[in-house]
Order: C-alpha cells, then structure tokens, then sequence
C-alpha cells in the first residue's frame, strides 16, 4: 500500500428508508388495530383529496393536477432517485470485476463474499433501487385506484368517492372533476393511440439509458429483452387503463430521463445507447483505468489470492483483494 | 452463472408490477344503473342488468319483453344498430303506450309498451343519468352533455334544447315551469314551453337529488352535504339543512310540509319543507344512495349493504325488530307496488318485495 492512499472513508449511514419503513409498519398495524383499511386511510385517500386540491390550484383542469401531482412526488423522492441511479452507475462500472468474480470463484459461498466485498469496496447497494421502484409501484398502484373514484366516469364511482372525500366545502366544490385534457379523457382509455405510443416511447427510452454498456453478452440480451418488454406491455396497458394513469407515466418517464441525464452525463447520449444497435463484439476484460495506475496492488492481489484459491489459475487474476485497493472509491456528486 | 441482485430485480419487479396491475383493474367501476322499478299502464318496468329495461308482469312477475333483446336493434326506419345502453340510471317515463328511457350511451329511446320494439331514437353528446319529464307537446330530455333537450314525443325529433349544465337529476315540473339541477351547483327554472330560462340559483357544491315543488318551495340537495329551500317563483334561497356530514342523494320524498331526505352518512332526515328544521334523524348501518318510500304509515329506507329499515314517520324510531337484511349491495330507490309492498332491487338484479307491517322479505323470481 502506498503512502498516497487516503485512508477508507466511513460508509455513511443510511437509516431514511428503514425510518419511513419502520413509521409505514407502525402506522399500518396501528390502523388494523382499529379497525381501519391501512391501504385506503394511508395511501388512497390521501391522494385522492392531493389530487382534487392541486385541482383547484391549476384551475380545475384535471389533467394539469396529475402532471403537477407526478413532479411533486418525483422531486419529494428524487433523493431516491439519484441513489438508484449513482448505485446503477457504480453497478456498470464494476461490471468488469463482477464477471471475472464469476469466472473464478466456482464455490458459490465464496463468490458471493467476493461480490459483497466488491460492492462494499465500490459503495455498491444492490438493494439500492428497490426503493424508488417500491415508491413507484405503490404510487402507481394508489393513482390507479384513486382515479378510479375521482374520473370513474360512473355514478358508481361517486358514490365511492363521496366516503374518501374530506368534508372540506373547497373540495367537495370540485366535484365532479373535469376530466377533459388536451385530446383525450382522464377517465377513458386513449384509443387513438398517441398517448400508449409516448408511454412505450419514453419507457424505452428511460430503459435504454440505464443500460449497462459493459455488461456480459447474456446480461445484455437480458436488458435488451426487457428495454422492449416493458415498453411494449405499458402500451398495452395504457390502452386499456385511464388515460390519467398514461399521463403520469409519461410525466414520470421524463422526470427519469433528466434525472439519468443529471448522473450519467452526456456519455449516454449516443445513438448506439438509444438505438437496439447490436452490441459490440465482446472483448477479452480488460482492467480499468484505475487497475492500470495500481501495478504494485495487482502484483500483490495475484500473489496473495492465488495462495487463497490455489484450484484457480493465478493468470485470471487481475482483482485485487479486497482492503488493498483504498482511495480507489467513486466520486460522489 | 451468478447474477447479481439488481438483475433479478429487473425481470422480477415488473412482473410483479403487473400482477398488481391486473389486480387492480378489477376495482374500476363501470356504470352499471340503478334505475328505480316503475310500474306504469299496468306494467312494472326494472332494470335488472346493466343497460337492459325489462317490462315484467306486476302480478306474475313474468318477464314480457326486455330492451334490448339482442346486441343489433332497429329503431324506427333506421339500419340494424348495435345497442348498448351500459346503465340506466332513472325510472322510465310511460304514457299513451310508449316507454320512454334516457341511458347511459346518451340516447333517449321510446320503446312499444306492448312489444318492447324501438320506435325512435335521440342521441345526444354524453351519458344520460337524469330521468326524463314528458308534458302534452315535448319530451325532455338532460344530458351531461351540458344541454335540455325538448323532443318531439311522437318522433324524437328536437324542437329546441338549451343550455342547462351537468344534469345528474331529474328535473321538476310544475305550473309550466321546469326546474333543472346540475351537478355544478346551478338550480335553473325555464318555461316548459320556451325554453326561456326564468331565474338561476347557484351554490358552490354540486346537486345531485331530484328537485322536488312543496307548497311553493323547491328543495334540492347534492354534494355539499347541504339541502336547500328555493322560492319557486323568484329563485330566493328559504332556508338550508347542513346537518348530513355526507352528501344527499337519494330521492327526496314529500309529504305533507315534511320532507325525508337520505345521506351517504348513513342517515335519513325529516325535515319541516316551510322552515328546514329537523323534525328527526334516524342512523342506518350502512350508507344511503337510494331514497325513501312511505307505505302503509311506515317510511322504508335500503341501505347500501341491503340492510332494511320501516321508521316511524312521526318519531323516527324504528318499528320493526331490527332491520331485515338482504345482505346484498343496493344503490337503487325503493318502489311502492299497488299491494302496498315494497320492491328493492339490488345491483346484481336481484329482487325482493318488503312487507311494510313487519318487514317481512319475499324474493321474487322474474322469468
């Protein structure tokens, strides 16, 4: 180890989500306990009433509530968000190391310790995006629902919502909404297929920009499965479900796009990345930038691992063990 | 091969975003109608299926003709047309041997008493949920389509229409004057024969029940959680009943100076027509969409959960033992039959006949 090396930087704590987690559970049994719908006192009917009072703010116009609606919560979470992205991001650049773990290490236990190491090392949290993905699929979820009460359509509908409510007279005032937006109806699936195209259009492209361009061959034609999959099924859906649901797919794909852009950068901007042009021929892995400015760590790594796992072949070798490679830790923005 | 966690999360959250998805789809409410029966030329008319009027013997119960009776109908001279009405939401409107239905497809049908065969139809630009009103010349017709549509009862053809907002209600006749309620929280008055409109009265939630005339006062109700008493002839506010902490809904029934009213709060009130004073208030179990019925000196208020109540019209106290429970969801206002009982029927179709003396309940089987 060279003088240079700055010393580890303490992993910072991250008690957010197990707090929000911790009050969510709380709260839920709380409600059980008396008697209450956890789902609907918590999440519906909160967004419900979000949403007719944003209503009131954009002058009535129900479409323009969801989009405000989409870019609140999106900013509210956006300190999620970026986590995902900075662990994707720190994720693809590890890529090279994770692929040769996998090659040399046969013992599942070890390889598994060598990947934990490895994302300890690039301040990798696998379980990073499940947050925002959690956030979205709840919030999703709750519009779908609340949208069916608020632009059902149906008298039915009303008679549902008028229980969700809170009996304040500004709300009670807005109903029922206008759910006219642009071309289209809140309530009603789009059938002219302009809103389900933009939906798969921008989902494909939010997917395509979290590629990761140094994937394996089957983890890339695994991403590219999925960069058509998901699009495809949203279109499908979206033909289907309140156009409002669509509205805030939209809103939130491009939220997502910006946000991409603001960790990844301009690198992402190429038409190799947006387009589903093959991938490159797969080359032999090469060490990184930073492996190359380290000789003295991979002479030592091979040496000392080598003695580890004498079944493999010291010339695979080019990770260095884990606790040799300090100040090699990712730039935080 | 290992992979890491994040890539089984791709493959695995969107499937089970999906599975949730579907699972959600299944709480989308489509309208499905809650037309009141009506028993009108010796014929009582139910809506038992979403989008489907059914002319039902009233002794027998037998089923003589339901519209529409198949997928294609011919209406009038017209081309075979596809039919699907969705919901009817009011009681239809029978005279001189013609049924006269408003739906949720935003047509106005007049149907053969007899035969049940289409003779003309009127469409207009969104759902129908308010019923209709016939006088001697026209038929009127309120669309959600923001107008008053006056027609010709024996053609279907337009005389004129006006404008007349959201219209969820069915309009009031009374002395040549129409009053009409919409769900943006204007109560209008016109002249039945022009289409003039004479005054406006507006509050800032919107009206749902029926306006109803009682000794020169309108009174209407909706999702402001709020009754209103209207002078019929200038447009002048009375009086005003906030005691519900839910909308009203239900069709409001008057008699005498006595109005019962019934809340999505699960209440029904009485309340005094010349000054909206509380005379009593009776709590359901459940909450109320339809409305009340008095027969045989016992107001019969339904429930949403199908829970059965006979209250004394005098004190609001119950008079039978409990509540008889149907225990299915109803949403449609209850009948009074020429025997004096009472006809619910439930959303899925189902139809039961309560004996007001004891609340006694019969199912009744429609062949």
């Amino acid at each position: 180890m060279t003088a240079a090396t700055p010393a580890p930087t303490k992993r910072r704590g991250n008690s957010l989500p197990a707090i929000i987690v911790l009050t969510m559970v709380i709260a839920i049994v709380t409600l059980l306990f008396l008697g209450r719908d956890p789902l609907n006192d918590l999440f519906i009917n909160p967004l419900i009433n979000a949403l007719v009072l944003l209503n009131i703010t954009v002058g009535g116009n129900f479409g323009l509530s969801i989009i405000l609606f989409t870019i609140l919560l999106r900013l509210i979470t956006i300190p999620f968000t970026i986590r995902q992205l900075e662990s994707t991001k720190a994720m693809q650049a590890a890529q090279p190391e994770m692929q040769e773990i996998q090659k040399k290490y046969k013992d599942p236990k070890r390889r598994q310790e060598e990947m934990v190491k490895l994302y300890r090392e690039h301040n990798i949290n696998p379980l990073g995006c499940f947050m925002p993905m959690l956030i979205q699929m709840a919030v999703f979820i709750a519009l779908y629902r609340a949208l069916a009460h608020l632009v059902g359509g149906s008298p039915e509908s009303l008679v549902g919502l008028s229980a969700r409510l809170y009996p304040l007279g500004v709300l009670q005032a807005q109903i029922p909404l206008n759910q006219e937006f642009l071309w289209m109806n809140m309530g009603e699936a789009d059938t002219t297929f302009i809103l389900p195209l933009i939906v798969g259009a921008s989902t494909y492209l939010q997917q395509r920009m979290t590629i990761t361009p140094n994937a394996s061959a089957q983890q890339q034609q695994q991403q590219q499965m999925m960069s058509w999959l998901l699009p495809m099924m949203l279109v499908f859906f979206t033909l289907n479900l309140p156009a409002g649901v669509g509205v805030y797919w939209v809103v939130s794909n491009v939220f997502s796009l910006f946000a991409s852009y603001y960790v990844y950068g301009r690198r992402i901007m190429t038409w190799r990345q947006l387009l589903p042009m093959p991938p490159p021929p797969e080359a032999p892995v090469k060490p990184n930038k930073d492996k190359a400015r380290e000789p003295d760590i991979e002479a030592e790594v091979t040496e000392a691992d080598s003695e580890e796992a004498p079944d493999e072949p010291a010339q695979t070798e080019t990770r260095p063990r884990h606790g040799k490679r300090r100040g090699r830790r990712k730039k935080r923005r | 091969m290992h992979r890491a966690p994040a890539r089984h999360v791709t493959v695995v959250l969107p499937l089970l975003f999906f599975v949730l998805l579907v699972a959600a789809c299944a709480n989308f409410n489509n309208p499905d109608g809650w037309a009141p029966p009506e028993v009108a030329e010796d014929t009582l008319y139910l809506s038992l299926d979403g989008g489907e009027l059914s002319a039902v013997n009233p002794e027998t119960f037998d089923i003589i003709w339901v519209f529409p009776a198949s997928k294609e109908e011919v209406c009038g001279n017209e081309e075979p047309e596809k039919r699907e009405l969705k919901g009817i939401y009011a009681a239809p409107v029978v005279s001189e041997g013609i049924v006269y239905i408003g739906a949720w497809d935003g047509i106005v049908y007049a149907l053969d008493a007899a035969t049940g065969n289409c003779l003309w139809d009127f469409e207009t630009n969104a759902p129908i949920i308010g019923g209709l009103v016939l006088t001697n010349g026209s038929l009127f017709a309120a669309s959600t389509d923001g107008n008053l549509y006056a027609l010709d009862p024996a053609t279907g053809s337009k005389i004129r229409n006006v404008h007349a907002g959201d219209v969820w209600s069915r309009p009031a006749l009374a002395d040549g004057v129409l009053y009409v309620a919409d769900v943006d929280g204007t109560l209008r008055a016109f002249d039945a024969e022009t289409l003039n409109e004479i005054w406006e009265f507006s509050v800032s939630a919107g009206f749902l029940t029926d306006p109803v005339l009682l000794n020169g006062t309108i009174v209407v109700g909706g999702i402001g959680h709020t009754l209103y008493g209207i002078d019929a002839t200038t447009g002048n506010e009375q009086w005003s009943f906030d005691g519900a902490t839910n909308w009203f809904w239900g069709r409001l029934l008057a008699d005498g100076d006595t109005v019962y009213a019934t809340s999505l709060d699960s209440r029904v009130f009485a309340i005094d027509a010349t000054t909206g004073e509380r005379l009593w208030q009776f709590d359901a179990i459940a909450s109320i969409r339809g409305g009340v019925v008095l027969s045989g000196g016992v107001v019969i208020a339904v429930d949403d959960k199908g829970n059965v109540y006979g209250i004394d019209p005098e004190s609001g106290n119950q008079v039978w033992n409990g509540p008889t429970e149907i225990d299915k969801k109803v949403l449609a206002d209850p009948y009074v039959l020429a025997n004096g009982s009472v006809i619910i029927v439930t959303t899925g179709g189902d139809t039961f006949t309560v004996s007001p003396e004891d609340g006694r309940l019969t199912t009744v089987d429609i062949r």
